[in-house]
């Protein structure tokens, strides 16, 4: 299989990128590692005539316990002396994303605004000719809901991003009109061809931004997918917990990723938690309450109903595996 | 002494002769070269080091490149094709339709229904329509794009109930060669014994039914290949086949050409498994292009058309019922298996008696009967795989064995040993047993497992399971009923002492040309390095039929043995002449012409040859191999038919996560007797390479289809499990030498792969208490399995206490 054309830029600099991608916007994509991009292209999955390599702009770079750069590696990630120590669910999180030569190339940036993924979508363009086409590529239709009125709802994949979100990450974007930082939680949309809320088409994504009570939360990542290495997530799970020496639950934060077309944090249903004492009883309600909360759709692997099933499992052993509080 | 330089150690005169201090583990005084120890693979230095020409790495000046336009309907009647634009682009030599080459040619002489190109009509999404060859690959899919087809779309098959029903109104067969109005490709019925009356006086039966997802080979390197119209008008085409031989005859059926107008290279192959084991249509349209455009044309498949080439493992459902009686005798076994062939015939017959007959062992099985049916779909071809038809039966049998065991609270390892065929035995079908290791097999994995302390005794969520299993070690019958031998090969010796092996069985990776030259070596006691092998030129190598049933170890190395004997014979004749000794005194060993009696008139290799060479030039000897007469006579008696059998016998001990629903096994315990084990290292590796593949067929690995479509087409959604997913594995090699294998041989490619299916599905009861009837055993299938199991007890307790 060969790449499709296109015009190759790299850019030194942000304000470089920033100038390119303004000129050819509609026309052009970031490759920031490659590692999906690069099959999509090849199955001509919306490829544009431009693609801009953000490799050679240092700015991007860099790790701290507050901020990191959007070409930050994977890999660097899951070995980073500091993130293992204050941070250690980003460490995690990057440690189970695809493969190691994988992790080599993807980074930070690639992972968190990787395009979303569906049966209907990730295929060659004989396969989608033979079913006429879908809405997230060529078609009209939405094939997983026929009822869409127009909704794409392919699924995210990224998993850094429901470590981020319970975190309470905000992203810095960076545009040829300025620069601005919002919520995590803020950023991403409901649509799988939308993807992102009020994203400006010249703007990119320099770095994540972590608060810094962030570290007083004691967090855990887990992963469902048949295979322990390699796959797509078809649940990424992750959960931020602050309790008192009582048992008490004083915050308590919950995401999942590859459920539906964006992460979702489950920030108001685990409202009604904070306050009350951790019990085993309380671990199995939290994860009842979290799978009520979930939905999935039938287009990556494994069956709505038993990915929804594995977020109250899931929920529950992450709360038994951070405090003994959840154990009896 | 000769003129010419070479190795002073081939030519010292005889001192004292080391001895290779190397006794066989089977205590028997036979003292081996090189047979029986862990020899690398002779081409494994260049694969490594990325050295080995695979068939995409051949180029010729000029070459063009070829491209299929694929069909995106499953079933539709072809209205019209339009290649004038196509033909019009520049770049674009040659545009081939499925009217150019219509003779339909098949692996099977009575299934010959593909063609090179649709005729007519589409039976499966992603056949070929039309083909292009052109300058670059870029030019090649511009092309494509500019080839205007109009279709009738006719409604396809794509469910077995479907295809075995009466055609409707409206509705139109896959092919019209089918001899009832549906689209039953082939029934097959047998009965042997007292099935009724075995069932009805049973102490105990037990009856399941299992549905099976299709699985495919996955193999490494994708197909490929390339023609050449040489100038000498000749065509030559390089192809990564399993079965060149039946390449060859089907290019000139479908080009009515005389075979010696054709040249079949094989390349190094990056594995088959059985999916490059049918003559393909791709090898005609670029053979037809390459003829057409007088240029060489190359053509490599992307990962989607290897799938859709598929002809792996058939979908299946089948129904398994077992009588036993109160002793723990296997009384009966009744077999109902339908099988989904996809668009074409493949291997198909062959499966379809296949997913009988291989369940006659490795058990007595006094009572037998089978009812089996492959139909047609419109789905990619199934065909042969690794196990070829016995694996989704075996793993059927095995798991009824031991529910049979649990109803009757029989251990599942005593009841296997109880009802084991003795060795030299007949089966009431006619398959004739000679060697068989299957009874140490068992006593091995239990033992080296501790069964004995483990099964039904370790903790909830924990268990161990075993599955057995038997194989033919290649096919007595031939495909194409002939007068020639199954294998032949040729052997060369010129002045320089080195030992050419002209051989047609093709290496796919499996080690059979470093078989070939160990075989060799071991008869003329000469070292490794001295032999070289050149396999499979149809212009150069004698024929083998392939690498396909097992067969290449047990029939290529028996062709090799022979014609290396009757090298030795004309090297010790001339040793005999040189030294005045008697020919019976002298055999062959550590580079001598050695004399048992008299050792100091022992001759050195290289002067024995010199002598042999005298006036007469190069030694050229030939050895081939054609299976004895053997079998009954009913029809369908040759089906699973084999000079002999490998046994086997696996045990898993697994953990299965009762509230995710994931399996995954700790490790496993195997014992394979292949009879004489020619190379431990290769042995080894093929049957950890088995249970792998195995593991990927019974937890994760399917083609998972939408209506016609395959979700999953590609290696990240079809999911082979990882390394890290793969437990560690204990391996025995059980010899129970073969009275008529090379040296007592086997085969070990195949055999291996069924039993880790049901050691995985018994454990999996012993560990969680459930059955599960669909395969792969996927983490959402078997947590549903002990969610209603839960729910059932649940309510018995209820109703208990009510």
């Amino acid at each position: 299989m060969e790449l499709p054309a296109f015009h190759y830029h790299r850019p030194n600099s942000l304000d470089e990128a920033s100038a390119l991608l303004a000129r050819h916007q509609g026309d052009v994509d970031l490759v920031a590692g490659g590692t999906d991009l690069l099959p999509n292209y090849k199955n001509r999955l919306n490829a544009r005539s431009h693609v801009i390599s953000l490799g050679g702009i240092s700015a991007l770079q860099g790790i701290s316990t507050r901020r990191i750069g959007a070409m930050a590696r994977l890999v660097e990630i899951e070995r980073s002396p500091l993130l293992q120590t204050r941070l250690p669910v980003l460490a995690e999180t990057a440690s189970k994303i695809s493969s190691p030569p994988l992790r080599q190339h993807g980074t930070l940036g690639g992972n968190l605004m990787l395009d979303t993924r569906c049966y209907y979508f990730n295929q060659s363009p004989l396969w989608r000719q033979s079913v006429d086409f879908c809405l997230k590529a060529e078609g009209t239709k939405c094939l997983v809901v026929p009822s869409s009125k127009g909704r794409c709802f392919a699924t995210y994949s990224g998993e850094m991003a429901a470590s981020l979100l319970i975190l309470g990450a905000k992203v810095e974007l960076l545009s040829a009109a300025g620069a601005r930082t919002l919520p995590l939680a803020e950023f991403f949309d409901e649509d799988g061809i939308v993807r992102f809320r009020d994203r400006k088409e010249d703007e990119l994504v320099v770095a994540v931004h972590i608060p810094e009570e962030a570290e007083q939360l004691s967090c855990g990542y887990r992963k469902l997918a048949i295979r322990d290495s390699i796959d797509f997530p078809s649940l990424g799970l992750a959960l931020g917990l602050r309790i008192n020496k009582r048992g008490v639950i004083e915050d308590l934060r919950l995401a999942t990723t590859a459920m539906a077309s964006r992460p979702e944090l489950l920030d108001e249903p685990m409202a009604e938690f904070i306050g009350q004492q951790a019990s085993a009883q309380l671990a199995f309600r939290i994860g009842e309450v979290a799978q009520k909360a979930s939905v999935a759709y039938r287009n990556v692997p494994l069956d709505p109903k038993y990915r929804r099933k594995m977020v109250a499992v899931f929920t529950r052993r992450l709360l038994e595996a951070i405090s003994p509080a959840f154990a009896n | 002494m000769s003129t010419y330089q070479d190795d002073k150690a081939f030519r010292a005169p005889l001192s004292t002769l080391p001895s290779t201090g190397k006794k066989r583990q089977d205590g028997s005084d036979q003292d081996f070269n090189i047979i029986g120890e862990r020899t690398p693979l002779i081409d494994a230095r260049e694969k490594v080091l990325g050295q080995a020409i695979y068939t995409d790495d051949i180029d010729f000046p000029g070459m063009l490149i070829c491209k299929i336009l694929r069909s995106p309907w499953a079933h539709a009647r072809i209205d019209s094709i339009d290649i004038d634009k196509a033909l019009a682009l520049p770049g674009v030599h040659s545009v081939m339709v499925g009217t150019d080459a219509p003779i339909k040619f098949g692996v099977l002489p009575i299934s010959q229904d593909e063609t090179a190109l649709a005729v007519d009509k589409v039976r499966h999404l992603g056949e070929g329509i039309a083909a292009v060859a052109a300058e670059t690959e870029a030019i090649a899919l511009e092309a494509l794009e500019l080839i205007d087809v109009k279709v009738t779309e006719l409604k396809p098959f794509l469910r077995k109930k479907d295809s075995t029903r009466e055609l409707r109104e409206g509705e139109e067969k896959i092919h019209e060669h089918i001899r009832f109005e549906n689209n039953i490709h082939k029934r097959v019925r047998q009965s042997f014994g007292e099935p009724d009356k075995a069932f009805a006086e049973a102490a105990w039966t037990a009856n399941a039914s299992f549905e099976f997802k299709g699985v495919t080979h996955a193999f490494t390197e994708p197909i490929a290949a390339i023609a050449h119209w040489t100038p000498d008008q000749r065509l030559t085409l390089w192809t990564s086949q399993q079965v060149p031989h039946y390449t060859h005859l089907a290019i000139a059926r479908v080009f009515e050409m005389p075979m010696h107008r054709i040249r079949v290279i094989k390349p190094t192959v990056g594995g088959g498994f059985g999916g490059k084991s049918d003559p393909f249509p791709h090898e005609m349209v670029v053979s037809w292009l390459a003829m057409d455009c007088g240029r060489p044309v190359k053509m490599l498949f992307d990962r989607e058309e290897v799938f859709f080439s598929n002809h792996g493992r058939h979908p299946t459902s089948n129904e398994i019922s077992m009588a036993m009686d109160s002793n723990g005798k296997v009384t009966g076994l009744d077999i109902n298996a339908t099988i989904d062939g996809g668009a074409f015939g493949s291997f198909g017959v062959v499966t379809s008696y296949y997913n009988g007959v291989l369940s006659h062992g490795p058990y007595r099985i006094p009572s037998f009967r089978y009812q089996g049916t492959r139909i047609y779909s419109n789905r990619p071809v199934s065909g042969a795989m690794r196990g070829h038809g016995s694996v989704n039966t075996r793993l059927g049998t095995e798991v009824v064995l031991d529910m049979l065991c649990a109803k009757a609270g029989f251990d599942p390892v005593q009841v296997r040993l109880d009802n084991t065929l003795s060795d030299f035995t007949t089966l009431i079908n006619g398959f004739r047993i000679t060697s068989n290791g299957i009874r140490e097999c068992i006593q091995t994995v239990a033992e080296r497992s501790d069964w004995a302390n483990k099964h039904g005794k370790l903790p909830y969520g924990r268990g161990i399971g075993i599955g057995c299993g038997f194989y033919i070690s290649g096919s007595a019958l031939q495909i194409h009923k002939s007068r020639l031998p199954q294998s032949t090969v040729h052997l060369k010796v010129d002045m320089d002492g080195g030992v050419t092996i002209h051989t047609g069985a093709a290496d796919i990776g499996q080690g059979s040309d470093t078989m070939a030259a160990q075989v060799v070596a071991e008869v003329l006691g000469l070292p490794m390095e001295r032999m070289r092998v050149y396999a499979v030129d149809t212009d150069m190598s004698p024929i083998d039929l392939g690498s396909y049933s097992s067969r290449v170890t047990f029939m290529n190395g028996l062709a090799a043995k022979r014609a290396a004997e009757d090298l030795r014979e004309q090297l010790i004749r001339a040793a005999s002449r040189l030294s005045g000794y008697a020919v019976e005194s002298f055999i062959m060993r550590d580079g001598y012409v050695y004399n048992r009696h008299w050792p100091e008139a022992s001759v050195p290799y290289m002067e024995a040859l010199e002598e042999a060479l005298a006036g007469k030039g190069a030694l050229a000897t030939s050895g081939c191999y054609t299976a004895p007469p053997m079998g009954a006579a009913y029809k369908g008696a040759g089906a699973g038919l084999s000079p002999t059998y490998s046994f086997t016998s696996y045990i898993c001990e697994l953990e299965v996560d009762p509230e995710t629903g994931m399996v995954q096994p700790l490790k496993i315990w195997a014992a394979h007797d292949c009879g004489r084990v020619l190379n431990p290292l290769a042995v080894e590796g093929q049957i950890e390479g088995s249970i792998h593949m195995g593991l990927g067929q019974i937890l994760c690995e399917e083609m998972a289809y939408e209506g016609p479509n395959l979700l999953n087409a590609n290696l990240l959604d079809y999911r082979i499990p990882t390394p890290s997913q793969t437990p560690e594995m204990d391996v025995s090699l059980i010899e129970s030498v073969d009275p008529e294998g090379p040296f007592g041989a086997k085969e070990c490619g195949e055999g291996g792969l069924a039993p880790i299916l049901p050691a995985v599905a018994n454990g999996i009861y012993d560990a969680v208490g459930v059955r599960i009837h669909r395969v792969p055993m996927t983490p959402d299938v078997v947590l549903t399995a002990i969610e209603k199991k839960a729910r059932k007890e649940r309510r018995e307790a209820a109703a208990r206490s009510a």
